[in-house]
């Protein structure tokens, strides 16, 4: 062993992969070639956090979608789903002759951000944005090469999407130049407001239109304003700054694998999107799809928590800030559902959108007809535990003191107050947290589900620690029901049972009778699935993904149990799997979950993508990287990095921001290099040391 | 004038198709042909319409893919089997019928109802051989105000990935009617064998019509929903023959 300090070890350059710069491109006829127009149209999306364009590329008209964050309307059944805006986009016109000349294929210009048809700033094409520098902009310019008049009206187009809630939208404004249009739900308010210029030189014409779009008080004033900067700055210099903000993000956050091209542009891919998708001031929350598609509502669930934020935490703080000032703000409304049900602190919903009200929906009808309760909403109580979780997560990350004092010990220790209330303790002293539902949703509501006990353990026992000195009593409690809670640890196998009364369920291993991942309860039924130990997603393996505090032996021992088991019909498990089977030491089993968590919108291998994208099983594939294979993780003792790469990846580059300081860790079979501009104390293969370094990797054998 | 030639065998059940083939012309302005084409045709079938019945010799299968082939034709009506307790799907001229056909042919059981056609299940694979539910008849049929209630049924062989909640049945619904049936309000999902949850869905939504594109292929092996739906019926089944698949079926690898 040795090690040596180097300023500059190993420069990780963005762009610099060793593969070629297509890794940052995707072009859908190579990259994602059976997407439908409407996969197609969700995969291509651009966004800044605050509103996306969807769509509109000229094969699927119906694509087209403009998101707004935070938008939502009651439809007629009472469901809370997003509004949209008008859309913006659309640059058809008089002129057009799609069949004499066909437009260029759109490609995805991950590094600068642009959605780019052929090329526009030579001939004929088109270019779109959505300002990562000015968010809630959105631009576009066309080009066209045409003897005849080209005259594409100046239009905001009201669209009506079944998956969106009602809503109206008025024009304000109108005149050649410019439109502003006010949109109206029963729940919010918006103003897009959107100008263009043209020019034409000989048969060139040049169409650029900017949008804007204001939320909230002077939500009209607020779009106009935008708009009338962005028009006095102009395309050129509103791309620069979108690009330069785009190059910063890059700086922050870029992975770069070598040898292996097709997991290279998978992994940025996900990383394009998840920063789209992140707001970075006020509160903004990633829903499960993002401001990609319409699916599940635009919704709120547990995958913003602890899939999404962990990489907007490690990359993009005050991204992941965002995400827990949208808890923090809807916290009285967690208070008031908790005194409903005359507890004390916070319960959060499962399913949140606006106001911080449950918004599950009560039930649904199956896939054998009948109509059947959605038991989440009542009983995934793991929610509190989740979010408690994030803001810790984002404190290790970050040490933002001032957070975790005020702001994050709030979420942490209200939402321990109510499920300690829930914590029922028997005679023999055991604590148990009776009728929920845990990650694996198969086998509905049971008693002392090991998740949501591991991880109400962890949070009982960092709530201790927040009140001790201003509630000793309150301390003390939680401390003991913490040490008191079970979590189905058995010494003997060094397993977890999953909760009480799982094995004496009927056996099944799904892995060894059919190719998973499956949608076992659509292979076998509900209640046949139900009777087995038959499960969805990771759940015991789930906590030890989140806490990695498991007993000695028992990642392995739950991982040797649980895999077979597991038919993987979430679109969350995947991800989990790689990042768990790097970590114990199997790297090439790893790969496989890995292939299928970078594929499962490229290959819409859900047949939804064209509702959105997944975002959470992107915040996924970024934890089986970052958290698996290069075996990152913040804590007390400083930066841990235990990589354990898959053989086809020559080398791993990996950037996050630790405690305010930019961290480039690279990782081959021989070194591991931590590059910094200021001291960082790391912990590389279990030796502390303090970067910039290069440490010289302990001998391991490749996983078979 | 388009037509339909109407098949009749002169038996009791004979009723049931010429009153199916009615609603069928009513609504797609059809003009009808009928020909008895088995059966005692020394006793002419009489049609209560007073429609001019022909009786034609020789077999009847060759002699009904005669006269649908003909260029105006669009549509030929058979019923299924001739006996209630036939156990069957269909009889031996309905199922030479509808494998040759390169027409619809609406298959009329012995015991359906009067039809009124309100509602049609119209189940569809979600892949290229089976459709496109929006096209030909169907699409005819949809212009004319009959309720499409799509249907997609998983069985082993379809079963998806991945399925997290009743969010994703909705996504799966939605993104499933834009790509195979834009012009229904909704998609319906079921597990199962899918011949017997066509049947159960018909008779939950009290549905008037099946309507089914397939390939012709009633060999062992092949044709399992056609197969099962005939045999169990209560209401008429349109069979649309469908086009072959793409080599480039995306879907290939799941089915």
């Amino acid at each position: 062993m040795s090690a040596s300090r180097s300023p500059h070890p190993s420069p990780v350059q963005p762009g610099r992969t060793g593969a070629n710069s297509s890794a940052w491109c995707l072009i859908p006829s190579r990259d994602a070639p059976t997407a439908s127009p409407r996969a197609r149209a969700a995969l291509l999306a651009v966004g800044d956090g605050t509103i996306a364009a969807v769509g509109d590329l000229g094969d699927d008209p119906g694509s087209a979608l403009t998101l707004v964050t935070g938008a939502f309307g009651t439809d007629d059944e009472g469901a809370v789903r997003p509004v949209v805006a008008p859309v913006w986009t659309h640059t058809d016109g008089p002129g057009d002759d799609a069949e004499a000349d066909p437009p260029p294929a759109w490609v995805l210009d991950m590094r600068h951000g642009i959605l780019v048809a052929g090329d526009p700033d030579v001939a004929t094409g088109a270019s779109r944005f959505v300002s990562l520098a000015r968010p809630g902009v959105g631009v576009l310019r066309v080009v066209r090469d045409t003897p005849t008049t080209w005259a594409p009206p100046l239009a905001l187009h009201d669209v009506r999407h079944a998956l969106a809630a009602a809503a109206t939208t008025s024009i304000r404004e109108a005149s050649d130049a410019v439109l502003v249009a006010e949109t109206r739900s029963d729940r919010c308010a918006f103003t897009t407001a959107v100008a263009e210029r043209r020019s034409q030189r000989a048969s060139r014409h040049v169409l650029e239109r900017i949008v804007a779009v204001g939320i909230g008080d002077d939500a009209a004033g607020a779009a106009r304003a935008a708009l009338d900067d962005a028009r006095d700055v102009g395309f050129d210099e509103l791309r620069r700054e979108h690009v330069d903000e785009w190059r910063r993000r890059w700086d922050a956050a870029d992975i770069s694998i070598d040898g292996d091209e097709g997991s290279q542009r998978a992994v940025r891919f996900a990383l394009f999107h998840l920063l789209s998708c992140a707001g970075t001031s006020g509160a903004s929350a990633v829903g499960a799809r993002g401001l990609t598609g319409l699916s599940y509502a635009g919704h709120v669930f547990w995958d913003t928590d602890v899939f999404v934020l962990p990489v907007l935490a490690a990359t993009l703080p005050a991204a992941a800030r965002s995400v827990l000032e949208y808890r923090l703000r809807r916290l009285p409304a967690a208070r008031a559902r908790a005194a409903s049900e005359q507890r004390p602190g916070a319960r959060f919903p499962w399913e949140s959108a606006d106001s911080g009200d449950e918004v599950t929906p009560p039930e649904a009808i199956d896939l054998d007809g009948a109509t059947v309760p959605i038991l989440t909403g009542s009983h995934a109580v793991h929610i509190g535990s989740d979010i408690a979780w994030s803001a810790q997560h984002y404190v290790d990350w970050t040490a933002d003191a001032a957070f975790a004092e005020t702001a994050g010990r709030e979420l942490v220790v209200e939402t321990a107050r109510y499920l300690a209330s829930r914590v029922r303790t028997d005679d023999r002293g055991i604590a148990h947290l009776d009728g929920v539902v845990g990650p694996d949703e198969y086998h509905g509501v049971v008693d002392d589900n090991s998740y949501s006990n591991r991880m109400l353990r962890w949070h009982l026992a960092r709530a201790a620690e927040l009140v001790e000195v201003a509630d000793g009593p309150t301390a003390e409690r939680f401390s003991g029901l913490s040490a008191a809670l079970t979590v189905g640890y058995d010494p003997r196998t060094h397993r977890h049972e999953q909760f009480a009364g799982f094995h004496a369920l009927d056996d099944v291993r799904i892995a060894d009778l059919v190719d998973v991942p499956v949608a076992a309860d659509v292979l076998l039924g509900r209640d046949r699935i139900r009777r087995s130990t038959v499960v969805k997603q990771p759940d015991v393996l789930m906590a030890h993904h989140l806490l990695g505090d498991g007993p000695d032996g028992s990642l392995a021992a739950d991982l040797e149990y649980y895999l077979p088991r597991t038919a993987h019909g979430s679109s969350l498990s995947p991800a989990v799997c790689a990042s768990l089977l790097a970590r114990a030491g199997r790297p090439d089993d790893a790969i496989r979950w890995f292939d299928l968590a970078a594929r499962l919108d490229l290959d819409d291998l859900t047949r939804t993508t064209g509702g959105g994208l997944h975002l959470a099983t992107m915040g996924g594939l970024w934890q089986a990287v970052a958290w698996g294979f290069a075996g990152i993780r913040p804590t007390a003792d400083g930066l841990v990095i235990d990589p354990a790469l898959p053989s086809r990846w020559r080398s791993l580059q990996v950037r996050v921001s630790f405690q305010g300081v930019p961290v480039r860790i690279g990782i081959d079979d021989d070194s591991v290099a931590v590059d910094c501009e200021q001291p960082v104390h790391v912990v590389v293969e279990g030796r502390r040391a303090v970067g910039p370094i290069e440490l010289r990797r302990r001998p391991r054998e490749r996983s078979a | 004038m388009r037509r339909m030639i109407v098949a009749v065998d002169g038996s009791p059940a004979s009723s049931s198709v010429i009153a199916a083939a009615d609603v069928f012309a009513d609504l797609l302005g059809l003009e009808r042909a009928v020909m008895q084409v088995s059966g005692d045709r020394s006793e002419m079938f009489v049609d209560d319409s007073g429609t001019e019945v022909v009786v034609v010799e020789g077999d009847p299968a060759v002699e009904i893919m005669s006269a649908s082939r003909q260029p105006d034709v669009v549509l030929t009506v058979v019923g299924s089997r001739a006996a209630v307790d036939d156990p069957r799907p269909a009889g031996h001229v309905a199922t030479a019928v509808v494998e040759q056909a390169d027409k619809p042919v609406l298959v009329v059981p012995p015991t359906a109802p009067p039809l009124a056609l309100r509602r049609m299940v119209l189940p569809l694979e979600g892949t290229p051989a089976t459709g496109a539910a929006d096209d030909g008849i169907l699409r005819e049929l949809l212009d004319a105000g009959v309720a499409p209630l799509v249907l997609h049924v998983f069985d082993e062989s379809t079963v998806p990935m991945f399925w997290d909640d009743a969010h994703t049945a909705a996504s799966f619904s939605h993104e499933f009617r834009h790509r195979w049936c834009p012009a229904a309000p909704a998609v319906s999902l079921r597990r199962g064998e899918p011949g017997r949850r066509v049947l159960d869905v018909c008779g939950d939504e009290d549905a008037d019509l099946i309507a089914l594109r397939w390939n012709q292929d009633l060999s062992p092996g092949h044709a399992a929903v056609v197969r099962t739906v005939l045999a169990g019926t209560p209401v008429p089944v349109l069979l649309v023959p469908g086009p072959p698949p793409p080599a480039s079926d995306p879907d290939a690898a799941r089915r």
